[in-house]
């Protein structure tokens, strides 16, 4: 196994075009993303929000300082306007605040647009409501703890603002969108790799079709190599955008790390079913792996900043079904939104790829007839 | 060694080979020869369990093989029609690959790959990648790589297609050295002259079928051609023609560009005869020469076309 690993990784590492196309080109457009939009340290659009405080209860109280509070963090998240129910419908028909926050028992949000910004206020208030709901259940379960509690509440109240309140740099979306561009160009890999493996496809793969070895090991070999040597290739790039570029990452990295591990998995056996299409010319199998990449990424804001929003509020399938605009909303849902309950089911979505992906490709590759050569 | 029994092959209602029989007994180079898209290249794939074949069977080493048969296919070693190399990989890097495929243990594979790298006189290009070859050199490797980890059966799949001469020779005389080291071979290959060389025995291969099957000499004798006698430059009218087919032993004529080319049954003294013709009705004359039947002549005879159409 060692010495197909060997051999495997030493063909992909010389290769141009897998060099090229899958390490060197998401380096590139990032510089390029760079120089031509400045550091993620440009100022930040502070979110313009108005409230309308509906009753007196408790909770509308606790909501309006939980959003003041939010407010005075350094990060100028949102800006809140206490309004009456007219005036901030006025407004937000109007365009003037991005959206509207009821406080009442049960607080709600009203958005005109879902985007960035419309997420990041329903991020809030989930996370408002999911506090209170905790503090709510320790109260009647065991009101001992309920002091305890209030201090971890206030506490984490404090840290989800933190983490919540990241700056919504419009920028910083289009390096996201990177990411996700290259977990799906490691198909140019994976591609490479499966190429050598048909021998209805290439000549290589013919003489190793007959060899001593089994086809399901040299499959094995294959795809631990340019898994591997894709994930190698997606850790220099994030420390390049982090440590380089300066492009604030921050989010829990053993999540980012687990969104690329299972987008990259995604890429490299989209690369590996593109060539097992035998009847297709390379040149054109090529052009299949540069167009999806790129219309993928396309479709998940890597062009186009507010693509993505505009496909959520049309066709909403497209984005669950996009590799590249999970990606992205699994790398939001924990740099901007503070939704662990997003991210796990973006992770989830992407699992389930890897594995419908990797199986096909794996049924197709290891055939051991074939009808012609 | 090799025991192809009523193979059949169909793409559709084309049929690729059709009830084709062949066996190969240890230590022979058995020729495969037929035009292009006579079936070859399926037989050969077939023979490797890479292709479904529709009916027949297929023994090697005395048992059937399939795709899982890994103890077979440890003794078989292929030289494919393409060059089956990594670019990437440099001459000893993909020797040592290929090598890897049957050989687990490391010193034994260092000692193989040199070995191969000897027999292919590829010592002075080890470092070089496969681009940096020239067509000769790139088809030595190409069998360096197939006979590696010294197989018992060599399949080589028209092994010096787009070969210089002198390579094309050097190739040739490496089966040979192959084949008296123990190695049996399969061979095929379009070129008559290279399958009449090295070839202890030959199956002439049409339309998916044999059509004759023995060592040179035998196909030879399966014909009624036993010398053809060309002359070149020479005019010769209507009656003239008639009359030099005539001649005893000529039984077929043909003049064209004021070549003619008789075609005779074995048999002493056939070119004497038509000299004295010409002499007698003083024809004048340019080249003239004599040949044995090829092997080219067997299948026109057999087939009623040229080997190379």
């Amino acid at each position: 196994m060692l010495h197909l690993i060997k051999y495997c990784l030493l063909t992909i590492l010389r290769q141009k075009y897998t060099v090229f196309w899958s390490m060197l080109f998401p380096i590139l457009l990032g510089t390029l993303f760079y120089a031509s939009f400045g550091s993620s340290d440009t100022k930040i659009e502070t979110i313009d929000v108005a409230v309308v405080e509906k009753d007196n209860s408790e909770m509308s109280q606790n909501f309006i300082s939980f959003l003041e509070m939010i407010e005075d963090d350094d990060s100028e998240l949102i800006s809140i306007q206490k309004l009456s129910e007219e005036e901030a419908n006025k407004k937000l028909k109007g365009l003037e605040i991005t959206g509207l926050f009821y406080a009442c028992k049960e607080p709600e949000l009203v958005v005109t647009s879902n985007n960035v910004s419309s997420s990041v206020l329903k991020s809030l208030l989930d996370t408002f409501t999911r506090q209170a709901q905790m503090y709510k259940d320790i109260a009647i379960e065991k009101p001992q703890k309920l002091q305890e509690a209030a201090q971890y509440a206030y506490l984490e109240f404090a840290s989800e603002t933190t983490l919540a309140g990241k700056k919504v740099d419009g920028m910083v979306q289009y390096f996201y969108s990177l990411i996700g561009m290259a977990c799906m160009f490691g198909s140019f890999i994976g591609y490479f790799v499966s190429v050598q493996l048909q021998a209805n496809v290439s000549s290589v793969g013919l003489r190793r079709a007959v060899a001593a070895t089994s086809k399901l090991k040299q499959f094995i070999a294959g795809t631990i190599t340019s898994v591997f040597v894709h994930y190698i290739s997606l850790a220099v790039l994030l420390l390049y955008l982090q440590y380089v570029l300066k492009i604030d990452l921050s989010g829990n990295i053993f999540k980012l790390i687990g969104i690329c591990l299972t987008g990259g998995f995604i890429g490299v056996s989209i690369g590996m079913f593109t060539g097992t299409l035998s009847r297709m010319p390379e040149g054109f199998r090529i052009g299949i792996l540069v167009a999806s990449g790129l219309l993928s990424s396309f479709l998940s804001g890597l062009m186009v900043g507010g693509i993505k929003g505009l496909i959520e509020e049309n066709f909403p399938l497209l984005n669950r079904i996009n590799p590249s605009s999970v990606i992205t909303d699994a790398i939001y849902s924990i740099t901007i939104y503070d939704d662990p309950g997003r991210y796990t089911l973006n992770i989830i979505i992407l699992i389930i790829m890897s594995l419908i992906t990797g199986a096909v490709t794996f049924i197709i590759t290891r055939r051991d007839y074939y009808d012609s050569i | 060694m090799v025991k192809v029994e009523n193979l059949v092959k169909r793409y559709g209602n084309f049929v690729a080979l059709d009830h084709l029989s062949l066996k190969i007994d240890e230590g022979e180079v058995y020729g495969l020869l037929g035009p292009n898209g006579s079936g070859k290249t399926t037989a050969i794939n077939c023979m490797l369990s890479l292709l479904k074949y529709d009916k027949g069977n297929i023994e090697i080493f005395g048992e059937k093989i399939t795709p899982g048969s890994y103890n077979i296919k440890r003794q078989i070693g292929i030289v494919p029609q393409n060059v089956a190399v990594f670019e990437e990989l440099s001459v000893i890097e993909n020797i040592d690959y290929f090598c890897g495929l049957y050989i687990k243990n490391k010193s034994e594979r260092k000692k193989m790959n040199n070995e191969a790298v000897e027999f292919t006189g590829l010592g002075k290009y080890t470092k070089m990648k496969p681009k940096q070859l020239s067509g000769g050199l790139l088809r030595r490797l190409n069998i360096a790589c197939g006979i590696v980890h010294r197989p018992k059966l060599v399949i080589m799949d028209e092994p010096t297609v787009a070969v210089d001469p002198q390579s094309r020779n050097k190739i040739l005389e490496g089966i040979q050295e192959l084949n008296r080291n123990g190695s049996t071979i399969i061979y095929t290959s379009h070129y008559m002259e290279e399958v009449e060389q090295i070839c202890t025995r030959i199956a002439i291969i049409d339309g998916g079928r044999r059509i004759a099957e023995g060592t040179k000499e035998e196909l030879k004798s399966m014909i009624k051609t036993g010398e053809t006698i060309t002359i070149e430059n020479t005019f010769i009218n209507e009656k003239q023609l008639s009359e030099i087919h005539a001649i005893q032993n000529v039984f077929e004529v043909q003049y064209e560009n004021n070549i003619l080319v008789l075609r005779c049954s074995s048999a002493k003294h056939n070119l004497i005869r038509l000299m004295n013709y010409l002499q007698d009705n003083d024809i004048s004359f340019g080249r003239v020469f004599s040949e044995l039947p090829t092997l080219n002549d067997v299948f026109l005879e057999i087939t009623g076309k040229k080997l190379r159409d």
